[in-house]
């Protein structure tokens, strides 16, 4: 008789028994061959509700720390968007911001920044798929982007005739750019993010590991208990085949607890280390970006801006943009030990910069402030597109730091995972093979 | 060998929660993605708010301004005047507007101010500085301000004279001096060149796109059309352009230079409303009213008139019975859309007596009465 007789055999029994109704049973069940067949089913029962829970648990955190690393670079993604069509925006500005006859080279860096827009938009729309929900704000941008570039050309066409209603189109493209795509853009941003958060959550939720142990303990003790029964009907002290299940699902257990504790700290390590910081220097870029924008906006409406109310108030959306910046910065700094000394003097130097441009607009001195916005460097001191250039390029390097740390801590949990499905099933199955085993030979005794 | 047994089992079942405690200890956390998240915040501006414009010639002598004083020599202003304030700063500071074609724009291909604001700021500044081989433009600064701008740029002394199309009104004039009128400028229509409308009473119910804290946009009020504010004049023609509204109110001066960038525009209708230009000064510096006012009158009619021709062309002054017949316009539109709106209330409020009649129980009765014939007029 196989195991998977004894199994059957057992099980079958046990149908019968509940056939011929409960005084048949309970008298096979007070004879030691139906205990044994009892604690036999008992024990396969238990291993493969055991081994279902522990696979689930393992899948479950596996797709988690695949999703983060999925998520991360998507909201990656997001960011690069962001900047570009930032970028697009300021560069279309400083454009028109200079006057005189169009330069083909800024023509050219206008057509390149939007092309990659585009490029990323259509990446991002790819990459998201249609289960998301970032779908709509994708969408939204797709749908302005044509729209916004459309009013960008009638600005050009109507400035080259020298009409003073191409810088209406331009403040147009303006509002579109910051009341639908850059927010689109930073809607998109904070779905990923906090999706990122709930993989995080997941890849570290101890609910998983607890349900495994609570399984894993209830079978040991299962096993145990047959061993002590067993024992004390054959006053045999060891029984091979159960001795073996146990210590094979001890070994289990020990694999489940390294390969979990493993992931868990390299997950826990991937978001200190690479998607926090990568989070707060993103977060910083974009604003950063944005601001270069806003100046070269309040630039080309040459002290008119925003229609804010008081000439004074010209900076106030540059001031609001880079408020936050610098305690981003000191937060990643203390976060993940990331360095922002380069940042930190890249962006002192764009900050310096600004105020020089802003000085000059505030005595309505835009000639001077155009040159310092666009124009050489003078006294070693650079332009603020420079400055600005400078700055992007510090804290895309740092980005790329914490990223770079990020994939090989996501690798890691990703790997310490490896083979541990495998083993579930694999382990599982023996331990209910060397568990029958002991009891049928005990079984076979009594024939 | 049973008590073997539970010795490998217990150390196991330590093992297993140690790492279960281990793995308790590091812990992910959101503070970065808190803060990432509220620094991109953006806040969101207010949306327009449209008040009801002030009663009008609430003051008489509304357009009188300070009497012209004699002007001195350039170089030579009267001490502790702000001319000399000026004068010794080496720029005089003015408000424009850099994007009405005609009145004051910025010439992209010249990198220049120009305009017909931007040559009386010239003639102003040449009577300080006098004549000299520098461009005069050297000791002129031009800010460019908004519409909505205009008042507070001279409340806080950003500039010493706004320059800007700036009509002269009761409400404004408690906020600061104007210079004696400069320009004469009826308000008017623009619509696309194949609109019908003629008038604002064509209008009703339709966007109409003006500047806002422009007296055009408050000469619109309650006159039945839907009122489209903007920020700076071009973006009413861009508004039109995109189909957005039906109309541009503004001063003919402004409309004529939207007509020329669009040609597929026309200027059409009644005067809306006389609109009289001066340039505005602070409270605190009437000898510079006077001293403007003095330029002005040495530019004299034919001087004024010249600079006038020079940018809008044909676009006469209206003339005296012009302006007597456009007086008031405003209140008369909201008159006429006032007795519409009662006309159209009456009809209504007859139409639901109508229906109450119609579907009053003796009229239903009778409709199950005789039917068909009752219902289509044969008595029964």
């Amino acid at each position: 008789m196989s195991w998977r007789e004894v199994a059957m055999g057992s099980a079958g029994t046990a149908v019968r028994a509940v056939a011929r109704g409960n005084v048949a049973l309970r008298r096979h069940l007070a004879t030691t061959p139906g205990r044994l067949r009892l604690a036999a089913a008992l024990v396969a029962l238990t291993a493969i509700a055991f081994g279902l829970v522990a696979a689930h648990a393992a899948s479950e955190r596996r797709r988690a720390v695949q999703s983060v690393a999925v998520t991360e670079r998507l909201l990656v993604s997001a960011v690069e968007l962001s900047v570009s069509l930032s970028n697009t925006h300021a560069i279309a500005a400083f454009g028109f911001l200079r006057g005189g006859p169009e330069q083909p080279a800024s023509r050219r860096r206008y057509q390149d920044a939007l092309q990659q827009s585009s490029v990323r938009v259509a990446g991002l729309a790819r990459e998201i798929g249609t289960s998301s929900g970032s779908g709509p704000a994708v969408r939204r941008i797709t749908r302005t982007l044509p729209i916004y570039s459309g009013l960008i050309e009638h600005a050009r066409a109507y400035s080259r005739q020298g009409f003073p209603v191409g810088n209406a189109y331009l403040r147009k493209a303006s509002t579109t750019m910051r009341t639908t795509m850059l927010p689109s853009a930073r809607d998109l941003y904070a779905i990923e993010a906090q999706r990122l958060t709930h993989g995080y959550r997941a890849g570290v939720s101890s609910g998983g590991l607890l349900k495994v142990v609570l399984a894993g303990f209830a079978l040991l003790a299962v096993l145990v208990g047959t061993q002590l029964f067993l024992a004390r009907a054959t006053r045999r002290m060891l029984n091979p085949g159960l001795a073996l299940a146990t210590a094979l699902l001890l070994g289990l257990l020990v694999w489940f607890a390294v390969a979990f504790t493993i992931q868990h700290d390299a997950l826990v390590e991937a978001q200190r280390d690479g998607s926090d910081p990568v989070e707060l220097l993103t977060a910083t870029r974009i604003l950063a970006s944005r601001a270069q924008a806003d100046e070269s906006i309040a630039l080309a409406a040459r002290g008119g801006g925003e229609g804010e109310k008081r000439l004074q108030d010209v900076d106030r959306g540059f001031q609001a943009v880079t408020r936050p910046i610098r305690g981003l910065l000191m937060q990643a700094a203390d976060v993940s030990g990331t360095s922002i000394t380069a940042i930190d003097h890249a962006y002192r130097r764009y900050r310096a910069a600004h105020a020089g441009v802003v000085e000059q607009v505030k005595l309505g001195n835009f000639t001077a402030a155009v040159a310092l916005a666009v124009g050489p460097w003078t006294a070693g001191r650079p332009p603020t597109d420079a400055a600005g250039d400078a700055l992007n390029g510090a804290l895309d390097r740092e980005v790329g730091r914490a990223q770079a740390r990020f994939d090989a801590a996501a690798a890691r949990a990703d790997r310490a995972l490896n083979g541990l499905s495998g083993a579930i099933a694999a382990l599982t199955a023996l331990c209910v093979a060397a568990a029958l085993l002991g009891v049928r030979q005990r079984l076979e005794e009594y024939r | 060998m049973i008590a073997r047994a539970d010795r490998l089992a217990w150390p196991a079942l330590v093992m297993t929660a140690a790492a279960l405690l281990l793995g308790g200890c590091g812990s992910v956390s959101d503070e970065a993605q808190d803060s990432s998240l509220r620094a991109l915040e953006q806040p969101v501006p207010p949306p327009a708010k449209l008040a009801a414009p002030a009663p009008p010639d609430r003051c008489r002598g509304e357009f009188d301004s300070l009497p012209a004083s004699r002007l001195p020599r350039p170089g030579r202003m009267p001490a502790g005047s702000l001319m000399e304030r000026i004068h010794q700063r080496g720029t005089l500071r003015v408000g424009v507007d850099q994007n009405t074609l005609r009145l004051g724009y910025f010439d992209p291909a010249t990198r220049t101010m120009k305009g017909l604001d931007i040559d009386l700021v010239r003639a102003v500044a040449r009577a300080i500085f006098g004549r000299s081989k520098e461009p005069i433009e050297n000791h002129i600064v031009f800010t460019a301000i908004s519409t909505a701008q205009r008042e507070s740029a001279i409340e806080d002394e950003a500039v010493d004279l706004v320059a800007s199309a700036f009509s002269i009104n009761c409400e404004r004039k408690d906020k600061m001096y104007f210079s004696s009128v400069y320009h004469v400028a009826q308000q008017k229509l623009l619509v696309p060149e194949d609109s019908t409308v003629d008038s604002v009473a064509d209008l009703r119910g339709k966007r109409v796109c003006a500047t806002k804290t422009s007296t055009s946009i408050d000469n619109l009020y309650k006159t039945g059309v839907v009122r489209h504010p903007v920020k700076l004049r071009p973006d009413c023609l861009v508004e039109l352009q995109e189909g957005r509204v039906a109309a541009i109110t503004a001063d003919d001066a402004i409309l004529v230079g939207f007509n020329e960038q669009d040609p597929q525009t026309k200027v059409v209708g009644d005067c809306i409303n006389i609109e009289r230009y001066g340039m505005a000064i602070n409270l605190a510096h009437s000898e510079f009213v006077r001293f403007v006012n003095g330029v002005l009158k040495r530019l004299g009619t034919d001087g004024l008139e010249r600079i006038r021709r020079r940018w809008l062309g044909d676009l006469s002054a209206p003339t005296g019975a012009e302006i007597a017949r456009c007086n008031r316009a405003p209140e008369r539109l909201r008159a006429a859309h006032a007795a519409e709106h009662r006309r159209q209330e009456r009809r209504v409020i007859a139409g639901h007596a109508a229906w109450r009649r119609a579907l009053s129980a003796p009229a239903i009765a009778q409709l199950y009465r005789c039917g068909h014939d009752c219902a289509y007029g044969a008595s029964p």
